[in-house]
This record gives C-alpha cells, sequence and structure tokens, in this order.
C-alpha cells in the first residue's frame, strides 16, 4: 500500500515536473499555504497573495495553523493525506529531515541567491519572518530595566514583575544559557542541564511568569501586569505601539530560521515553487510585508525600502546569531521533554 | 334529547386473535436497522479513534513500556496530579454552593429572589467562556479590580498575586461549572418537599438539623451523580487552566496538545489520554456503585 502510494506520488511529481518544464505560464488551479492567521495572514494574502493571483491565476488559499504549521504539515504527511502546498514553517529542518520537502530548481534557487541577503536560501527554503526573542522592558513602572540576560536572571538587582514566553523552549534555554555567562554566539550545541539549573534559579518567584503564547505576555505587558518580558521581537514591536517609551534590548538574543517551504507530494507543486519564488522576486512586496508586520524578509532591497526605525527592530537589523537547526532536530526531543519536564514537574 | 344519545356498542365480537396483534416490541431486525445510524455513529465516532488511540499508545510491541515511562515522567505525574486534584476541589465548591442555590431557587417565594438567582445561574451559562475568562482576569490582575479593592481598604500594601497560579485555575472552573452543578441539583430537590423541613422544625430540631436530617440524605444521590458530572467536565479542561494558571500549573489537556502540536509525539498524547481515559473511567463506575444506575440517569438527562 505504501509503496503504491510512493510509486504514486513519484509518478505525480514526474508529471508535475514535466509540466512545469513545459510551460512555466500554464499555472492553475489554487495552492494551500500552511500559515499563522491574525495580523501575519493578513499582510502575506494583502502582498503576496493577491499580487501573485492577480499575475498568475493561481488562488491561494492560506489555512491559519496559529500553534504550529509545521505541526499541522508532519500530521498530514504522517496520515498520508497531503492538501498543503506551501508552509510557513517555524521548522523547515524538522520536514526536510524527514524527507518531506522539494528542492528548489536550480534556475528558481540562483535567482533566489540573487535578490536575498547570503544566508537567507537554502536548497529547500526561503527564509522568511524569522524571529529573535529579545528582552522588553517598560520603564514607566520598572525603575532599574535589565538590559541583558544576566540581569533578566537577576531578581535582585532589577526588581520588578518579568513574564517569559516558552513557545520555543530553546530559546529560553539558550537565554538561560547566556545569563549564566556562555557568550551569545557559542551557546549550541546547547547544554540543556546547565541552562535548566540556571531557570531554575528564578523559577517559582513571586515575580517570575512562565506564559505559553506572545499574545498572552503582550496583554501582560499592556495591562502592566508585568513590566520586563523576554518576547519575540515582533510582540515587543506591537506593545511598543501602545507603550511608547519600552525598551528592547537585543543583547543574547538568537534567530529562529523561519520560512518558506514546498512539501515534497505538495498537490500543486508547480504552482506552490512559482508562488515561492514570486515572493523571493518582489522586494517591494515583501517591504510591504515587513512593514505591516515587522518580521523581516530576504530582500537585499529591504534596508533601502524601509524606514530606519523599522529596520532597526528587526533581527536582520542586529547582530544576532541564528539558531543551529540541525543540532536542534537531532535534539528536539530531548529539548522539549526536558522543558516540560523543569516547568510541569517540580513543585 | 340529550339522556337518549347511547355510544353504538356491537354486542359481539369474536376475541382478537393475539397472535396478530401490535406488540412493542418488532423483532431484533427491525430494532438493530433502526439503532443503525447510532450503532455507525458510535463506531465511527468513538470505538475506531479508541482503537486508534490504544494501538498509538502500545505500537512499539513493548507492552507496558510506554505507560512505564509516563509515570516515570515528574511532569506527566505533578500534571495527573493537579487535574484530579482541582477538579475534585472545583466539584466539591460547585456542589457546595450549587446546593445552597439551588434549595434557595426551589424554595423561595419571592418572585425577586427567583429572578435574581435565575439571572446569575443562566447568564454565566450562556456567556462565552472567552469572555468569562477575561473577566476573570480583569478582576484578578495584579491591577486589577480586587487587588485596588484590597489596597484601597487597606488590607493589603501591594498587589497580591491572583492570577497564574492554582487558586486562579480553580476560581475560574468554579466559575464556568456552576450552572452544570446547580441545574441537576434543582431537579434533584424539586422531589423533595419544602414541608420535611417544617415538619421536622415544628418536632423541636433547629433549622440547620432540620435540613441537615431530612433534605440531605433524600438528595445525597443527586449531589454524588452532580458531582460526577461536574468532575467529568472538569477533568477535559483545556483553556481556563491554560489562561488562568499558565504553563506552570497545566493540566492533562494543555500536556495533550503539547505533544501533538509542539512534540509531534502522538504517543506520549495517546498515553496521556488513555491515563485520563481510564480516571474518569474510574469515577463514573465509582459513581454507579454509590448511587446506583437509574438515579445517576436521571441526574444525568436533567
Amino acid at each position: 500500500m505504501r509503496k503504491g502510494l510512493n510509486l504514486l506520488g513519484i509518478a505525480a511529481a514526474l508529471l508535475m515536473a514535466g509540466a512545469a518544464h513545459a510551460a512555466d505560464a500554464k499555472l492553475s488551479g489554487s495552492i494551500n499555504v500552511a500559515t499563522w492567521g491574525g495580523p501575519f495572514t493578513d499582510a502575506e494574502k494583502k502582498f503576496f497573495g493577491e499580487p501573485f493571483t492577480a499575475e498568475t491565476g493561481v488562488a491561494v488559499n492560506y489555512l491559519a495553523q496559529s500553534d504550529s504549521p509545521t505541526g499541522t504539515a508532519l500530521l498530514q504527511a504522517t496520515s498520508g493525506n497531503i492538501t498543503i502546498d506551501v508552509v510557513n514553517s517555524e521548522n523547515a529542518e524538522e520536514l526536510n529531515s524527514r524527507g518531506l520537502l522539494a528542492d528548489f530548481p536550480d534556475d528558481m534557487r540562483a535567482s533566489l541567491e540573487n535578490e536575498s541577503v547570503p544566508g537567507a536560501v537554502l536548497p529547500y527554503q526561503l527564509k522568511l519572518a524569522q524571529t529573535a526573542v529579545v528582552i522588553a522592558c517598560n520603564p514607566d513602572i520598572i525603575k532599574k530595566c535589565p538590559t541583558n540576560p544576566a540581569e533578566f536572571f537577576d531578581l535582585k538587582g532589577f526588581p520588578g514583575a518579568r513574564s517569559i514566553v516558552i513557545g520555543l523552549p530553546w530559546t529560553v534555554l539558550n537565554f538561560a544559557l547566556v545569563a549564566d555567562g556562555v557568550p551569545a554566539d557559542k551557546t549550541y550545541p546547547l547544554d540543556i542541564d546547565r541552562a535548566v539549573k540556571k531557570l531554575e534559579t528564578i523559577k517559582g518567584h513571586d515575580d517570575v511568569l512562565f506564559t505559553q503564547s506572545p499574545n498572552q505576555a503582550q496583554q501582560m505587558l499592556t495591562d502592566k501586569e508585568v513590566g520586563i518580558a523576554y518576547l519575540p521581537h515582533g510582540t515587543a514591536y506591537s506593545v511598543a505601539q501602545t507603550i511608547k517609551d519600552l525598551k528592547i534590548y537585543w543583547d543574547g538574543a538568537t534567530m529562529t530560521n523561519d520560512g518558506l517551504v514546498v512539501l515534497k507530494d505538495a498537490p500543486n507543486k508547480a504552482a506552490a515553487l512559482a508562488y515561492v519564488r514570486w515572493i523571493g522576486e518582489h522586494a517591494e512586496a515583501q517591504a510591504g510585508f515587513t512593514k505591516a508586520i515587522s518580521y523581516p524578509s530576504p530582500s537585499k532591497k529591504l534596508k533601502d525600502l524601509l524606514d530606519p526605525a523599522l529596520y532597526d527592530a528587526l533581527p536582520t537589523g542586529h547582530n544576532v546569531a541564528p539558531e543551529d537547526d540541525a543540532w536542534l532536530v537531532k535534539n528536539m526531543p530531548e529539548v522539549q521533554k526536558k522543558f516540560q519536564q523543569f516547568l510541569a514537574g517540580g513543585n | 334529547m340529550t339522556a337518549s344519545v347511547t355510544m353504538p356498542v356491537p354486542a359481539s365480537r369474536a376475541p382478537r386473535d393475539l397472535s396478530q396483534s401490535w406488540s412493542a416490541e418488532r423483532g431484533p431486525l427491525i430494532g438493530l436497522a433502526l439503532a443503525a445510524p447510532l450503532i455507525v455513529l458510535v463506531v465511527v465516532m468513538l470505538l475506531y479513534p479508541l482503537g486508534k488511540l490504544i494501538s498509538i499508545a502500545f505500537d512499539d510491541g513493548d507492552g507496558f513500556g510506554s505507560i512505564t515511562a509516563f509515570f516515570s515522567s515528574a511532569a506527566h505525574i505533578r500534571t495527573m496530579r493537579l487535574t484530579f486534584v482541582d477538579s475534585a476541589i472545583v466539584t466539591l465548591v460547585c456542589v457546595t454552593v450549587g446546593s445552597v442555590v439551588a434549595w434557595a431557587l426551589h424554595t423561595t417565594a419571592s418572585r425577586l429572589t427567583k429572578a435574581v438567582l435565575w439571572a446569575s445561574i443562566i447568564l454565566p451559562f450562556l456567556m462565552g467562556s472567552v469572555i468569562k475568562l477575561y473577566a476573570l482576569v480583569v478582576l484578578l490582575e495584579r491591577h486589577g479590580v480586587i487587588n485596588r479593592a484590597l489596597m484601597g481598604i487597606g488590607i493589603t500594601d501591594s498587589p497580591t498575586r491572583l492570577l497564574y497560579n492554582q487558586f486562579a485555575v480553580v476560581l475560574g472552573l468554579t466559575y464556568h461549572m456552576l450552572p452544570f452543578a446547580v441545574l441537576p441539583l434543582l431537579a434533584g430537590f424539586q422531589t423533595i418537599s419544602p414541608d420535611l423541613v417544617k415538619a421536622a422544625e415544628s418536632l423541636g430540631a433547629s433549622r440547620a438539623y432540620a435540613l441537615f436530617s431530612t433534605v440531605l440524605p433524600l438528595s445525597l444521590p443527586s449531589m454524588l451523580a452532580t458531582g460526577t458530572i461536574v468532575y467529568i467536565i472538569c477533568l477535559g479542561f483545556y483553556l481556563t487552566p491554560e489562561v488562568l494558571g499558565g504553563p506552570t500549573t497545566p493540566f492533562s489537556s494543555s500536556l495533550i496538545a503539547q505533544d501533538v502540536f509542539q512534540f509531534y509525539d502522538l504517543k506520549s498524547a495517546s498515553v496521556s489520554a488513555l491515563v485520563l481515559l481510564v480516571g474518569s473511567l474510574v469515577v463514573v463506575l465509582l459513581a454507579y456503585a454509590l448511587v446506583g444506575r437509574e438515579r445517576l440517569a436521571r441526574a444525568v438527562a436533567a
């Protein structure tokens, strides 16, 4: 049965590859994009989906999976019934390590590399909307703001309620390691036990709150439930629109490797690849997207197209080390289990 | 004229052949056919997923290895403990408070009291859970209504942490579950005459003792049945513990969601789900044993 499916898949892939070669203009039908929903999807619909449809006639459906687009793609691949073409993946390496992703054709890859900043194009991924987790502090209610991880962990020296967003557990481990004295660019491979030990020093303290979602941290900051937070830069930027004095510190941050990928068994692979390529080749559209949600896009021209204040709010505008995805994928189960143990275990 | 009306009664009629007469029993085949939609539904929506759940949980052929792994994880143990203990506290509070409210509803003669009580039960019942949660967040926040009031009266100098702990979870769940307790309790109380209390009082019992010696024993089964309903609904809660408690005071469902959507670990999620299921089944069986089947069914139907 599985073999039959594989053969079918190969046949379909060959057919599609043939079709893509035969006439690039003959794109049709629609594609499904697994994505985050909310303002993120509003922006990609407006700046990518709608103009792409106008140009090619391919309809783009955005499927909001606010918890994890990658998880949805993985579940679909496990069940063998794939309806997703493109994934706004927060963990492309996870999909790649299971052989689920399509490599970009050579000419497409060359064109994308030509348009993008170094490091933004992988054989199967166009990086987009990467996240750095940063320290935000509201000086209206905090007398002395912690400016780096070590100070964030110093509850006596820098008093005040603080929240830590744990949606991406490895960023929290990374944060703890930097606080414990490891240089920010040398945290990988992560010493999980050392990080957890450092985190144990502040867990359970009245001034320390762990929150699952960035939105909850945003709500806590705006409601003044906390004055300090460790949260994704995009969320920090949204909070800064309400709390004008909000201070943001990049010290010790690392950057995720989010980006667009196309599934190998995508039902409409040719159109999916064309969609990714279209985005990579339209710098103005990328700038519009970045302006709308303050997450980075790969174009070289981005710096000229954005105003300096916004460019400065992006991780790509700072000297932020990228995460080691290959290590993360290999060790993800251990990272997550130990982090879950730390968080939900104990007292 | 009126007096002469008579019904035409046939004088004699052969007795009906009983074997041809209508009977409530329509035979097993027709019964099966009539029940078929439900059977299909149960098989497709319940038995198949349940089988799948079990097969995923015991996937490796290592037998109870996954179960052992589950019970050797401190996170899972603590989460289960929190889930079962918090639900028990909520159940206790809901049945106690719910009994008082339901008895008041049953006995009060004042229309105003009745209207106010009904409104206070039905309004939260009809409100979306997100709105209820948001209301609680606004009340309990560090700079929320309750903390300001406490500081205003001078009970505390600095804001107390009321949110993101076990207390908030229990409070939120109680608020949510109270209508589920009051309605079946009221149905149970309606079978008890308030005159019993008066009779006991006329025989010299105090008000409290009268209630205690007449109403309590009569309503015990409906209280146990209500408790069972509340307890089992509580065990599966996701949103309330997630929003009011946060990741350090999780319920099982939060851990299951984490396993599925963040860790892609269906096996661990299946084991958690099974443990939760077995736990709930034990509670139902205990209730059956204590209350008896039909009383439980009646309370659930109400």
